[in-house]
């Protein structure tokens, strides 16, 4: 396993995407922090603003990026040259992906050191989540997303099919996590207003809220979204938004989403590379 | 006798198709095996297994002796090489690069000096900065087996070396394969179409039809059966015989009226020689065979059969 992950390391140093990824990172750090403080340098927090890169753009890059790297071993035949010099298939598999997992880390860290750095100034420090905590959650999501691609990749055989597949499944996973997280802001009551013949606001008395899904409803949205990397890291970003008036059903929500996340991600990480190794184990390469 | 590598009924079926059937082969220690057989006559599968790229359906093989289901047969797999269909490299990386990457794969520690000798081995110490992509069929074949010689193996599996390479590349490959095996003692397993070329460098054949091996042979053993010989048709076979020891001409009995004469001799003077001994000459023809006709013969043979 040292000797792939040093063989990809190497690899890694050369690779045009990786190095491509990392500019575009730091672009999009720059260019994120200059759009906020032209716009809504007063409302906005830091912390939403570095939880932005892995909620809009992360999982498009690291699809992009995975397909790629591991793509070309099998469309260039170097997988073979690991599996008849006698390596196991699982030590492929991790070796794999442990390297996306680390680049993952690093253009994220790079994005947060960048926005943390300057932002600080501009924006003022963090107001919801520390650093830390950022970190730690955003590398479970990191981890997430590069063991989903990486399944495919593995699976697909060839680098341009495994980067359709994979965006194909980013797409998706944003759309349910868009539906999912519509759904989850419903609340059981609301109050709807008008105006009245004096042309004030009137607030109406609490009335149930016909688009609020069901208890059992948001029960499987919530396994959904927590399963779903897209889902979490809207959940994380929701977490670090600054509320001016905190509604203390939604902080409660965000907090029990927070605590239970970390479970859900890892059951899933092991699970799905559980899956993965052994489809990899059977499979017939060429 | 020592094998590299033997199998013992190995089989190998996609869903209900049978690509390998019962399919016995011995590679010796140290020879040049080649492996002839059609398109589709499972020579790249038989290659795949062996390289543990796929798994059998049935039968088992050895590589030095060790079964492929024991756990030390990746010790063994570290002892081997192999390029199957095309070379694999990194395209962007150059060919230094791309041996690089291979030594830090099997965790063999390294300096540029063996680097070097690998590409001057293989003819590319001119070009170890250019990119892959920029290389032509001939030169990634030689880095394919560049890298395969990583690790100093003592077993190289080739699949189609010399497929679409010009004559030149031809050349270097054929040159490249006897280097190795008469300087390192490498064995060879090589498919190839083109058996001519083959011919050239094979010590042993393999003779695969329908998924299973219908003829090993030496190259002895096959130039023998291959060379020019006169091939008579004759009414006396017992005196025929006697005339031919007499003269000393070495012949082979291929039936109780053909014989097959190996000797330069007078077709006119042995005919006159015969029917002196009640021996009548009723046909004769002047045959040798190439390696192609042999084939041809033993697979026509073989799907007759």
């Amino acid at each position: 396993m040292i000797k792939l992950l040093k063989a990809e390391f190497y690899r890694l140093k050369k690779d045009k995407v990786f190095l491509l990824l990392l500019f575009i990172t730091c672009v999009l750090a720059l260019f994120t922090l200059y759009k906020y403080f032209n716009g809504l340098r007063e409302s906005i927090a830091l912390d939403r603003i570095i939880t932005e890169y892995l909620y809009m753009y992360f999982g498009i890059f690291i699809a992009f990026f995975v397909s790629m790297f591991v793509g070309k071993e099998y469309t260039e035949g170097f997988i073979r040259n690991k599996i008849v010099v006698g390596h196991k298939r699982s030590n492929i598999y991790l070796a794999n992906l442990i390297i996306c997992v680390i680049v993952g880390l690093i253009v994220n860290i790079l994005y947060t050191s960048i926005v943390f750095l300057l932002g600080t100034e501009l924006f003022g420090t963090l107001q919801t989540l520390n650093l830390a905590q950022i970190i730690m959650y955003s590398s479970l999501i990191i981890a997430i997303y590069c063991t989903i691609y990486n399944l495919i990749t593995m699976l697909c055989k060839d680098a341009s099919v495994s980067l359709i597949a994979c965006v194909i499944i980013f797409i998706i996973m944003f759309v349910v996590m868009m539906f999912i997280s519509t759904k989850l802001m419903e609340k059981p009551f609301t109050k709807t207003t008008k105006y009245n013949i004096y042309g004030e606001i009137e607030f109406s008395s609490e009335e149930i809220n016909p688009n609020y899904p069901g208890e059992t409803t948001i029960k499987i949205y919530k396994v959904i979204n927590y399963l779903l990397p897209t889902g979490q890291a809207s959940i994380l970003q929701n977490a670090c938004t600054e509320m001016i008036e905190p509604d203390e059903y939604e902080i409660n929500q965000i907090k029990q989403y927070l605590n239970e996340m970390p479970f859900y991600a890892i059951g899933e990480i092991v699970l799905l590379n559980i899956l993965g190794i052994f489809l990899f184990k059977k499979q017939e390469l060429k | 006798m020592e094998y590299i590598l033997e199998t013992n009924n190995l089989e190998k079926k996609y869903k209900n198709f049978k690509v390998l059937s019962n399919l016995n082969i011995h590679v010796e220690k140290g020879s040049i095996y080649g492996l002839i057989g059609k398109n589709g006559a499972g020579k790249t599968t038989l290659m795949r297994l062996i390289c543990g790229l796929q798994k059998p359906s049935n039968g088992s093989y050895k590589i030095g002796g060790i079964p492929y289901k024991n756990k030390k047969i990746i010790e063994m797999r570290k002892m081997m090489g192999a390029i199957i269909e095309n070379s694999s490299a990194y395209l962007d990386m150059t060919a230094e690069e791309n041996l690089k990457e291979q030594y830090k794969v099997i965790g063999l520690p390294f300096n540029l000096d063996n680097i070097k000798e690998l590409l001057n081995l293989v003819g590319l110490n001119k070009v170890e900065k250019k990119k892959v992509k920029k290389f032509s069929l001939g030169m990634k074949q030689r880095l394919g087996i560049a890298i395969a010689l990583i690790g100093n193996p003592n077993f190289l599996i080739l699949d189609e070396p010399i497929n679409g390479l010009d004559p030149e590349g031809i050349i270097e490959v054929r040159e490249l394969i006897l280097k190795l095996n008469k300087e390192k003692g490498i064995t060879f397993l090589i498919s190839s179409h083109y058996l001519d070329e083959l011919s050239k460098i094979a010590t042993h054949y393999g003779f695969l039809n329908n998924g299973q091996i219908i003829q090993e042979i030496t190259s002895d053993k096959l130039e023998e059966n291959c060379k020019k010989r006169l091939e008579i048709n004759v009414s006396n076979m017992k005196e025929c015989i006697k005339y031919l020891d007499e003269k000393n001409i070495s012949y082979e009995v291929v039936s109780e009226q053909l014989i097959n004469i190996y000797s330069k001799v007078n077709i006119t003077e042995i005919t006159i020689a015969l029917s002196k001994r009640n021996c009548i000459i009723n046909e004769f023809h002047e045959k040798e065979e190439t390696l192609e006709n042999y084939y041809i013969n033993l697979i026509g043979g073989a799907n007759n059969d």
